[in-house]
C-alpha cells in the first residue's frame, strides 16, 4: 500500500466523506442510522440549549458591559472562545442543562475567586 | 476588480435556520462532526458541533445566503477542526527533563505553562498519523480501505472504482462500512 502523506492527504479523506455524506439519499442515510430518531433529537436538543445559552450570553455581555468592575476572569470564562469551549462541554455534558440556579451559583462562586485573587 | 458582494444572514435567521434541519441533515451533520472528531481524537464530536452552534449564533462565523445552510454548517465544522489540529501539531512539548528543578514540584501545571523556544511539532507528521490510524481500523477490509486511500488521493467515485475494481453497489456497501465504523460505532467517551 502506498504510504499517504502530508496534511493535504487527511483534508481530501475527510472532505470525500462528508461529499458521500451529502450524496446519500435521505431516506437511506435514515434507515442506515439505527437509532436515527434518537439522533437526531438528541441534536435537536443541543441546538435549543444553543440558542438559549446564546441569549444567556448577550444578557451576561450586556451585564459586564454596564457593571465595570465585574469579573474579567468570568467574562474569560463565559464568553472567550477557549474558555467557552470548557464552559460549553459543562453545560452540554450529555442532554442535561444547569438550572438557572446553579448558574447563578457559579457567577457568585466566580465573583468570590476574583476578590480573594 | 469589483469585490463580490455577499449577503450574509442575520443571527435570527441562523437559529431559525438551525431549527429547521430535517432530520437527514441533523445525521449529517452529526456525521461531519463525527468524521472530524476521528483526526481529533483528543476532541468529542459534540465539542465540535457545539462550538458551530456558538459561533454561529454568536455572529463570529457569518452565512453567505447564497450558500446552503448544511455546507455552511460543514465547512464550520471543517473550519474548527482545522484549527484544532493545527494548534495540536504546533503545540509545544517539554519533557520532565527540561524543567527546571523547583518546578517538578507540579509537573502537570508547569508542563502546560513552561515556554518551549523550539519550533512545534511537524503537522504532517500528526496528518500522517492520523490518516495511518485511519486506514488501520480497516485492517482486513480492502474495499474501504481502497476507498479512504482513493479519498485521500483526491479521486472521485467513479475513479475509485476503477482503481479499486470494484462495482459502484460495492462502493456504497463499503461506504456504509465506513460510516458505521467511523461514526455510528463511535464512542462517546474518550481517554
Amino acid at each position: 500500500m502506498k504510504r499517504i502523506v502530508s496534511d493535504n492527504g487527511l483534508q481530501r479523506l475527510l472532505d470525500g466523506l462528508d461529499e458521500d455524506v451529502l450524496r446519500i439519499s435521505d431516506a437511506a442515510l435514515v434507515r442506515e442510522s439505527v437509532k436515527g430518531n434518537t439522533h437526531a433529537a438528541h441534536l435537536r436538543k443541543m441546538i435549543a440549549i444553543a440558542i438559549r445559552s446564546q441569549g444567556h450570553s448577550e444578557q451576561l455581555s450586556g451585564a459586564i458591559s454596564a457593571d465595570p468592575t465585574m469579573s474579567r476572569k468570568l467574562l474569560a470564562l463565559l464568553l472567550a472562545p477557549r474558555r467557552r469551549s470548557a464552559a460549553a462541554r459543562i453545560r452540554f455534558k450529555g442532554t442535561d442543562e444547569l438550572s438557572d440556579d446553579v448558574i447563578e451559583e457559579m457567577l457568585k462562586d466566580l465573583l468570590k475567586d476574583d476578590k480573594k485573587g | 476588480m469589483t469585490p463580490i458582494e455577499r449577503n450574509f444572514a442575520s443571527q435570527r435567521e441562523i437559529a431559525s435556520a438551525l431549527t429547521s434541519l430535517s432530520d437527514a441533515d441533523l445525521l449529517r451533520l452529526e456525521l461531519f462532526a463525527k468524521f472530524r472528531a476521528v483526526a481529533c481524537p483528543w476532541l468529542d464530536w459534540q465539542d465540535l458541533i457545539n462550538e458551530t452552534f456558538e459561533r454561529c449564533l454568536s455572529g463570529s462565523r457569518r452565512w453567505p445566503s447564497d450558500i446552503s445552510f448544511l455546507v455552511f454548517l460543514r465547512e464550520t465544522i471543517r473550519s474548527i477542526a482545522s484549527e484544532e489540529i493545527r494548534s495540536h501539531a504546533e503545540r509545544p512539548v517539554v519533557t520532565e527533563s527540561d524543567l527546571p528543578r523547583n518546578a517538578l514540584d507540579e509537573p502537570s501545571i508547569e508542563i502546560d505553562q513552561y515556554p518551549d523556544g523550539r519550533p512545534g511539532q511537524d503537522r504532517a507528521v500528526l496528518a500522517t498519523q492520523l490518516v495511518e490510524d485511519l486506514l488501520a481500523k480497516f485492517e482486513g477490509d480492502e474495499q474501504a480501505k481502497a476507498i479512504m486511500e482513493g479519498l485521500a488521493l483526491g479521486l472521485s467515485p467513479s475513479e475509485v472504482c476503477q482503481r479499486a475494481k470494484i462495482t459502484r453497489t460495492q462502493y456504497a456497501s463499503a461506504q456504509r462500512r465506513i460510516r458505521r465504523r467511523l461514526a455510528w460505532d463511535y464512542k462517546e467517551t474518550k481517554a
